[in-house]
């Protein structure tokens, strides 16, 4: 059987597997869609929850009264899927790159498949950094004291009261704080560190995701790698001021809903002998449904530096 | 400077000016001699042959206009009946037509009912797949032969060339688990998607989620595997 026509969407589907599990901020978000893309409207339905009411009774009246049923499977919001990104390769007559790609211990595809993880998940945090000033947690400001701390850094002192504000931030919306998790830069980590707390892990199974740092006074806080959305001194390199990034799971929905690989002929005007050229490519975007679940928290390490506003 | 007639004077002259506009004098009558009367004559009978002319030419046009607007007319009365004649035609002919594709799929439907009488152990909708046989058939369809005498004809051209018969291939027992002696060597391991469910999920691979690729991931390279030997 030749099997060229599984094999190419079945390498579209490895890259994917691949790539997801190396992101931190991606893999945090809600990733469930109903149906199938509709590649010519290119819309798609995501499940909205939470949309249940609770009626309230009293125990006199010895009976529910009946309320308007609301139907879970009806609570979807349709989205347009906005974004693309893709590969482009080519293979001579003489070369087998699509089996080279898709076999286990490809080197090829693990640097395609990290620079796929890396684009994914600067492009998802700066679009948290640039999140609007109703969605912004201010631990700059919150942490200024006159007489201690007058530039408001978070330090090794004061990293459990700036985990309570955000904890209360969660808690002032009616909302679970143990449903958030902070995402920060490496700086973070070692104020933790320096402050000698313990670090509880999570699970087993979380323990080892990329990333995971531990909970602190209940707060599951995560590492991520995107250098965008942190100051850094510009000798050391030490982070001075960030972005951290204060989320539920359903606080971004980061959808893929279509990923293939198309193949066309390459003339031999363009490759001496002709051969095969691919196009790797996969439709995804990001949303934001619940807004009150999505926060950027301003983060102040050392001197006057503030987090980044403009970003490439 | 000029001289200026007497008051006297001046009336005298008006008065004679007036007179003669008020009785003009008759002008003097003159006798026409013979020669000027016999050319006068000449000159009316002259005007009489020209206006005759001018009439008789004025109806030559009058009765050319005529005819000319009369042969248009006709002109155009015929082309109208000879469209709608030909639009008459046309409906008839696409009638015959419709009439004639109708007779075609009466005979082709009667032709594979007699097929799967004689042939019931043939999955027609794998056979109608199967481009190769598609193209076979090009041209030959309702022709001289039956569209049973049709296949069994690529039937034999296929064993006589070495593929697979077509017989066995399309065979609706084909997919089914045969005893052991029969079929060993197509018969699929059970952990293996089969070549129609690999095309199937070939189909649909783009459009799953996360979770979707998961739960086929592992069958699915098993499958890839044996086939990549095969």
């Amino acid at each position: 059987m030749g099997n060229t026509h599984i094999s190419l969407p079945a390498l579209s589907a490895k890259i994917y597997k691949e790539w997801y599990p190396k992101t931190v901020l991606v893999q945090s978000c809600d990733d469930a869609f109903e149906g199938e893309l509709n590649l010519e409207t290119r819309e798609l339905d995501i499940p909205v929850y939470h949309d249940l009411s609770i009626h309230l009774t009293t125990l006199k009246e010895a009976e529910l009264k009946p309320a308007p049923i609301e139907f879970v499977k009806a609570s979807v919001k349709r989205v347009t899927i906005d974004k693309g990104r893709y590969a482009h390769w080519g293979q001579t007559e003489v070369g087998r790159l699509v089996e080279r790609l898709s076999a286990e211990d490809s080197e090829v595809r693990k640097k395609l498949v990290n620079k796929w993880a890396i684009e994914a998940e600067k492009e998802l945090a700066i679009w948290c950094a640039k999140l609007p000033a109703a969605q912004t947690i201010d631990l700059v400001t919150a942490l200024t004291d006159a007489s201690t701390n007058a530039n408001g850094h978070l330090t090794s002192d004061n990293v459990m009261q700036a985990l309570d504000i955000l904890k209360a931030h969660a808690i002032a919306k009616d909302m679970e704080p143990s449903e958030f998790k902070l995402f920060t830069s490496e700086k973070f980590e070692s104020i933790l560190r320096d402050s000698k707390l313990v670090l509880a892990s999570v699970s087993a199974d979380e323990t080892f995701k990329t990333g995971s740092i531990g909970v602190v006074n209940g707060v599951d806080i995560r590492r991520h790698f995107v250098a965008d959305i942190t100051t850094r001194n510009s000798t050391t390199h030490v982070v001075e001021a960030e972005w951290g990034i204060w989320k539920t799971r359903d606080g971004i929905q980061y959808v893929v809903p279509y990923k293939n690989t198309v193949s066309y002929d390459l003339s031999p005007e363009q490759v001496l002998m002709g051969g095969k050229g691919y196009q790797t490519v996969e439709y995804y975007d990001f949303f934001n449904l619940y807004p009150t679940r999505l926060y950027k928290v301003k983060i102040r390490y050392s001197g006057t530096a503030n987090a980044p506003t403009v970003f490439s | 400077m000029t001289e200026e007639k007497a008051p006297l004077e001046t009336e005298k002259d008006d008065l004679d000016f007036i007179n003669s506009l008020l009785n003009p004098e008759p002008e003097p009558e003159t006798e026409m001699t013979d020669a000027e009367k016999a050319e006068a004559e000449a000159l009316k009978k002259k005007n009489a042959v020209e206006a005759q002319k001018r009439r008789e030419r004025e109806a030559k046009e009058k009765a050319e206009i005529e005819k000319k607007a009369k042969a248009e007319a006709e002109a155009k009365a015929k082309a109208e009946q000879e469209a709608k004649q030909k639009t008459e035609e046309e409906t008839r002919a696409k009638g015959e037509s419709g009439n004639q594709r109708e007779n075609q799929v009466t005979e082709l439907a009667k032709q594979i009912a007699d097929f799967r009488i004689k042939h019931p152990e043939i999955d027609i909708e794998k056979l109608q797949k199967d481009t190769n046989f598609t193209e076979y058939l090009s041209g030959k369809l309702l022709g001289k032969k039956t569209f049973t005498e049709l296949f069994e004809s690529y039937n034999a051209f296929v064993n006589r060339i070495g593929g697979v018969s077509p017989k066995e291939q399309y065979s609706k027992n084909a997919d089914k688990p045969s005893s052991k002696s029969a079929n060993k060597g197509t018969t699929l391991p059970e952990d293996v998607y089969t070549e129609e469910e690999m095309e199937r999920i070939a189909r649909k691979m783009p459009f799953m989620s996360r979770q979707e690729l998961e739960k086929i991931n592992e069958k699915l390279n098993r499958s890839l595997a044996y086939y990549n030997k095969k």
